[in-house]
């Protein structure tokens, strides 16, 4: 696809929305798992899915109007989606697993980076809903994530804070970003100036 | 009287060799459609100039322009027809055809 459509579908994601939403849901499930109700943290991205919607269409489309894409980029989101969703049901399993398994595991000195493994596999889904989006901040998010996993295990802290540590920042990056285009893009109605 | 050498260069559309035009022609090329605001942020135009170049655009049946309310906000969503992406690359033809007539 040429560099116009690029720009213009970087453009649409721009806003800070889906950094406000994937902040909140990295907290909630850091927080549902610091606090051992893990079922609570899984459920969160169940709740924040049907809120997009409304949410862009209250908060960002009066400032941004509204697009629809090519068949091509409809197809290539397609794509890279469903391998969004196969990794995010992955970390899910896996983040379930490791809670379950969580007291034998923390005996085996081996695997201390484990305690990071939720932090890592939440750091892919943010490396790919960069890719989705074509928006670098996510890339950032992923490395943060990475670097609160690699830093959160080696010091002994629970997988629920590691992630914890790591939204904090992306959520005040992601409301930071939200303010910003608020500011600069006041609601926009049809007609005369 | 002079007589006339009679170099033809390929035709080129008055409506589209326009730059505010042009753009918005563009724009609305690389997505199925879009709505007024976003075009708006796209092209940096002003409201009116937008609103004329768009009318004029849809008179000449290169764009489908859909008006529609959203709750109480009224809404105009924009398309490219296919005669208006004929024209688009007739134009992008033609243009270059006359450009690597030039001489570096």
């Amino acid at each position: 696809m040429g560099a116009i459509e690029s720009r213009v579908y970087r453009a649409y994601w721009n806003d800070g929305l889906l950094d406000v939403f994937a902040a909140v849901g990295v907290l909630a499930i850091g927080i549902s798992w610091t606090f051992d109700v893990v079922v609570a943290g899984a459920v969160t991205p169940a709740l924040l899915v049907p809120l997009w919607g409304p949410f862009r269409q209250r908060f960002i489309e009066p400032r941004l109007g509204t697009v629809e894409f090519s068949d091509a980029r409809e197809r290539t989101n397609r794509e890279r989606l469903r391998l969004v969703i196969l990794l995010g049901v992955g970390a899910f399993a896996l983040g379930v697993s490791l809670y379950f398994l969580r007291d034998r595991l923390a005996l085996d000195p081996d695997v201390s980076l484990i305690a990071g493994l939720p932090a890592f596999l939440l750091a892919v889904l943010a490396a790919l809903t960069a890719l989705l989006v074509s928006t670098g901040r996510f890339l950032a998010y992923a490395a943060l994530l990475i670097l609160a996993g690699a830093i959160g295990a080696t010091s002994g802290w629970e997988p629920g804070l590691i992630l914890v540590s790591a939204a904090f920042p992306m959520l005040l990056v992601a409301i930071a970003v939200l303010l910003r285009f608020f500011r600069n893009n006041p609601v926009t109605t049809e007609g005369p100036e | 009287m002079s007589d006339s050498i009679g170099i033809e260069l390929p035709p080129i559309d008055d409506l589209l060799h326009e730059p505010a035009r042009l753009r918005l022609l563009v724009l609305l090329s690389v997505v199925k459609r879009t709505d007024f605001t976003y075009l708006l942020k796209l092209s940096g135009m002003s409201k009116g100039n937008l609103s004329v170049q768009m009318n004029k655009l849809g008179d000449a049946n290169m764009v489908k322009i859909d008006k529609s309310f959203q709750g109480n906000r009224p809404r105009t969503m924009y398309e490219l027809t296919a005669q208006g992406r004929k024209a688009l690359r007739e134009y992008k033809k033609n243009m270059n055809a006359i450009l690597a007539a030039l001489p570096d």
